[in-house]
């Protein structure tokens, strides 16, 4: 107990004696903290909307496997919004400056907690430009989702309709007790190609723009609280070590026991 | 500034201990040498505190010797009573002559000295002395030359009685709180002659029936 008020006492003492040193630093930790706020420009963030349809992906099944679906859904836009053909196709089409580097780094892509959204959001120290990547950005989303819809049907159109030609050749040269046979097969491969056409317009409508993004009027956060909160918390712990070196280095006398030590007087009083 | 307050009413009792260790440790004791540790410590203080204990515990009254050498900037602090007087910047010869002469009117006499370490008075002074008192600043005398200063009185077969930390401030922002300015050399010089006229006419009386 008289160990601990003795160490209390020291810290207290040491707190007290380098006062204007701690005080001299936080003060100057604050002012670097607020320069440097004031020296950054403040950050804009523009955020388009889009909403994914589940529905139309698979409209048969059931409510839970439409929720996981459009999960997996949300997860691969996500992905696919950072990949570098979908950024570097941004950059292609925005104004200024622009690389699949810098704008990996200003880009989040998130689902809007308990609704089927994804909000797109860019940060950029414009606020136009902020709002014009994040629409470009949207925009170059569906973009790939379209092709990637496209893509994936390619090959089953492709093939269907071989068949029709071929089924259609063979239907203006054939002879009578075989036309019907070929009338049948004709009308089950077209079936089959409309079915096709009718999902790929379906996978089409999964992703779409709910509501483009606005320019921002004001900026998104507070830099110069965080770099002054930051500059704070630095300062007060770098004040301390720089309270405790000095301490360290300091030869000077405190209190009654150093001078004691030094002098191994008899008798050592403070006054 | 109330705990200023309290903490100067405290330094007395400090004070009356160090006279009352001294007077079982050396009966008898009549002059008593007060040294800064550093140049930048003001002995002067702590002489007068013991000056002011010595004369509350006793009811008699002190003489307060202030070599030249040991005025810091021509400032000193006030004598704390008439039964305390006070001689400042005065000559090693002057202060043994007063030594040699001083009668019983003055049952203890204190001389204060500069840095053993930096001025010989120190030394041939506290030859004199039946004990020394060792006066350092808390927050401005190195430790190294409160050691140094303990080593040379030791060296020199001056015994520490006991040795001082001041807390207080005697000074505070250049201007005495509660110090006299003096002009300059062997007699008392004063700073406001209108009020301390007749102070000074004493102390000067002093010397002359001393001396």
């Amino acid at each position: 107990m008289v160990e601990r008020q003795g160490s209390a006492k020291t810290v207290i003492g040491l707190l007290r004696r380098r006062r204007l040193w701690i005080v001299g630093t936080i003060a100057a930790f604050l002012a670097a903290g607020g320069l440097l706020a004031l020296v950054t420009p403040p950050t804009y963030e523009g955020s388009a909307l889009m909403a994914i349809d589940q529905r139309v992906t698979s409209p048969s099944t059931d409510l839970t496997a439409t929720v996981s679906t459009g999960q997996l859904l949300a997860a691969h836009y996500i992905k696919m919004a950072s990949t570098r053909t979908v950024l570097d196709r941004v950059c292609s089409d925005a104004e200024g400056a622009c690389t699949y580097d810098s704008l990996k780094s200003q880009i989040a892509v998130t689902t809007v907690k308990g609704t089927d959204l994804l909000a797109v959001n860019v940060t950029d120290p414009s606020p136009g430009r902020a709002a014009d990547l994040a629409n470009l950005l949207a925009a170059e989303l569906l973009a790939e989702q379209h092709d990637e819809v496209a893509n994936a049907l390619q090959s089953t159109k492709v093939y269907l309709d071989d068949e029709l030609k071929r089924l259609g050749d063979q239907l203006t040269t054939a002879k009578p007790p075989l036309v019907s046979a070929l009338q049948a097969q004709y009308t089950a491969v077209y079936n089959r190609r409309e079915a096709v056409s009718e999902q790929e317009a379906r996978l089409d409508g999964s992703l779409y723009i709910v509501e483009p993004a606005a320019v921002p009027t004001r900026p998104a956060y507070s830099r110069a609280r965080t770099f002054l909160l930051s500059a704070l918390v630095v300062g007060v712990v770098a004040a301390l070590i720089v309270a405790l070196l000095v301490d360290r280095v300091d030869s000077r006398i405190y209190g009654a026991q150093a001078l004691s030590d030094a002098t191994a007087a008899p008798l050592v009083l403070a006054c | 500034m109330l705990g200023r307050r309290r903490a100067q009413a405290d330094a007395g009792p400090s004070y009356a201990v160090i006279w009352a260790n001294l007077r079982k440790r050396f009966p008898g004791v009549r002059t008593v040498l007060i040294t800064a540790a550093s140049t930048g410590d003001d002995a002067s203080v702590a002489a007068l505190g013991l000056a002011e204990a010595a004369v509350s515990l006793d009811d008699s009254s002190a003489l307060v010797l202030v070599l030249h050498s040991a005025m810091r900037n021509g400032r000193l602090p006030n004598a704390p009573g008439a039964s305390v007087r006070m001689i400042p910047a005065l000559s090693p010869g002057q202060v043994r002559t007063i030594l040699s002469q001083v009668g019983e009117e003055f049952p203890l006499v204190i001389v204060v000295a500069p840095p053993p370490q930096h001025d010989s008075e120190c030394i041939a002074i506290g030859r004199l002395a039946d004990a020394a008192i060792l006066v350092a600043r808390a927050g401005r005398t190195r430790f190294a030359q409160a050691q140094l200063a303990a080593e040379r009185l030791r060296q020199a077969g001056i015994a520490i009685a006991a040795a001082v930390l001041l807390i207080r401030r005697t000074f505070r922002g250049g201007k005495s709180v509660d110090a006299r300015a003096f002009a300059d050399t062997g007699q008392i010089a004063e700073l406001r002659p209108r009020a301390h006229m007749r102070e000074r006419r004493e102390a000067s009386a002093g010397i002359d029936l001393l001396t």
